[in-house]
């Protein structure tokens, strides 16, 4: 009987470990599905910049301006929407992990010791953002999945496109 | 036909003949200015391609010339303006306008050398695309720059790359503007040169018109002078003619003139009346002294060579006669004094005019007298000793 047991329970476990390995895996056919991508925030960069991957510890550094230089050594410049813009929220919520008044205190702090060599900068549109990355090599932003043209490029968040499942940047419900 | 006739009849075929010349000079005068017309038209549409060709060559390059320095200029102006503010939509702003200006002047530079034929156009567009896009690259690093917050490094790089670069843009465009400028001066002097060739060839064309207007009015008023002078003789010859008429008609003298070969040019009323005929105009055109002159008195045949009228005619002598006979139409002869007198024009004999009278009463007469009867006071007064006078 507890042979019988154990036998199942290793079944079991390796059926658990097939799932988790799969799941895993980033899709190789990423849902395209429009109403998907526009609750997911892309991570947008310079199309010249050779980055193509980062985790979100690495983003979170990156936007905290802990790390201000890409590995090419261009200089990391942060482009974000306005106070009170979803995507804002979002990325405050996600990346961030703070309040908009402990961010605003947070580079203040970062500015004044010099820890950050610019604040990131504030644009009115997703268009804005764009352009922004377009024109600026070091620069990193975030825009709705839906609003990326071939102007800049996406770069995958822990293996993942937006779209994809495990995608960690969604956008929260209003 | 007289003589008169003839000559009036010469005249008119000189004048119709005169007039087919003249006809025919005008129809080639007409194809001459025709032709010079075509030439004129062709020309001017020559020129007018050329023109054509200058606009849309260098006219038009030098336009777009203006509109490339322009945009140019308003790329590097938008740099700088978002030199001028912090806000970042701003700066996205000018960056974006710069961006549109550089794609028109990249366009326009395309455009502008992908009809270039010369070497000379061919090198400056090169250069200046060459120097456009080095002027791009650091327009790039300026933007980066000043949307990076670093407006010192931004300025810093203008000043040391943007600005020398900028002006190396337009040295090239004022290259190319030059060379553009020449090109245009050039077919501007090769259409001046064409248009003057037509100018002349015009003023060719007015000269001939002038003068070919000229020579009509000239030859209308010659010809209406020669009108007005032929209708005058005729005028006079007509009236000379029934004035010789009226005369002929009515002399009782037979009269009757005759050509060079004998035959009658014209007779009056007592002509035809003595000679049996009807009308003069019976005897027009006829040979006379076959007609009236055939036979001698003694009834032997009186050859055309031996008539002294012929005779005299040929040698250009007048002669009188009065023991020839003249036949009439009905075949009776009469006994007729004649006097004939040669018609000259110039040394020759043209015909002659014989004039004659029947004798027949004048030869009964003389006849008559040549034999007189002794008159009754002889017999009355026998041996009178006086004769009479």
């Amino acid at each position: 009987m507890n042979r019988a047991f154990a036998v199942l329970l290793w079944i079991t476990a390796g059926f658990c470990l097939a799932l988790r390995v799969g799941g895993s895996q980033p899709a190789a056919a990423a849902p395209q599905d429009p109403a998907e991508l526009e609750r997911c925030l892309a991570v947008i960069v310079n199309q010249s910049n050779p980055v193509e991957n980062l985790s979100l510890a690495e983003l979170r550094t990156i936007f905290r301006a802990d790390r201000n230089h890409w590995p090419d050594g261009r200089r990391v410049t942060i482009a974000l929407r306005e106070p009170g813009k979803l995507e804002r929220a979002t990325v405050l919520r996600e990346i961030y992990q703070m309040t908009e008044r402990d961010f605003s205190r947070y580079f203040l702090h970062a500015t004044f010791t010099g820890e950050a060599l610019s604040t990131p900068k504030t644009l009115a549109t997703a268009g804005g953002v764009r352009k922004f990355v377009f024109n600026v090599p070091g620069a990193i932003g975030c825009v709705r999945a839906g609003e990326v043209d071939e102007t800049v490029k996406v770069i995958r968040l822990d293996g993942r496109l937006p779209g994809e499942k495990g995608y960690r940047l969604q956008l929260e419900r209003p | 036909m007289t003589e008169q006739q003839r000559q009036k009849l010469n005249s008119s075929a000189r004048a119709v003949a005169r007039h087919y010349r003249s006809t025919l000079l005008l129809i080639l005068i007409g194809f001459g200015m025709a032709a010079a017309g075509v030439l004129v038209v062709r020309d001017v549409r020559i020129a007018n391609r050329e023109v054509q060709q200058m606009y849309a060559g260098s006219v038009l390059g030098l336009r777009r010339i203006g509109e490339l320095l322009y945009e140019a200029q308003e790329a590097r102006r938008s740099t700088l303006y978002a030199l001028t503010t912090s806000d970042a939509n701003l700066q996205i702003e000018y960056a974006d306008q710069s961006r549109t200006s550089d794609a028109r002047v990249t366009s326009f530079i395309r455009q502008l050398f992908e009809a270039a034929r010369s070497p000379a156009e061919i090198q400056a567009g090169q250069r200046l695309e060459r120097d456009w896009a080095a002027y791009l690259e650091v327009r790039d690093n300026v933007l980066a720059s000043i949307l990076e917050g670093s407006s010192q490094q931004a300025v810093q790089t203008d000043l040391k790359d943007g600005v020398p670069t900028f002006n190396r843009v337009r040295e090239d465009l004022h290259d190319v503007k030059q060379l553009y400028e020449q090109q245009a001066a050039a077919q501007l002097a090769a259409v001046d040169a064409s248009a003057r060739r037509s100018v002349w060839k015009l003023v060719g064309i007015l000269c001939l018109t002038q003068l070919f207007a000229g020579f009509s009015v000239w030859s209308a008023v010659q010809r209406g002078k020669i009108l007005q002078v032929v209708q005058h003789s005729e005028a006079r010859l007509r009236e000379s003619e029934e004035r010789i008429r009226l005369l002929l008609d009515s002399t009782a003298e037979a009269i009757f003139g005759i050509n060079s070969e004998g035959n009658c040019t014209f007779s009056n009323p007592s002509c035809a009346h003595v000679l049996g005929y009807d009308r003069p105009s019976d005897l027009l055109g006829k040979n006379m002294h076959e007609l009236t002159h055939h036979t001698r008195p003694d009834g032997r045949a009186y050859p055309q060579q031996e008539c002294p009228i012929d005779r005299a005619m040929r040698q250009g002598k007048n002669v009188h006669g009065d023991q020839d006979e003249l036949w009439r139409a009905d075949g009776t002869s009469f006994p007729a004094e004649y006097w004939c007198y040669p018609i000259w024009r110039g040394k020759e004999s043209m015909g002659s005019v014989v004039t004659f009278l029947d004798i027949t009463e004048r030869k009964q007469r003389k006849k008559n007298w040549s034999r007189p009867k002794r008159p009754r006071w002889r017999e009355a007064a026998p041996r009178a000793n006086f004769s009479p006078t």
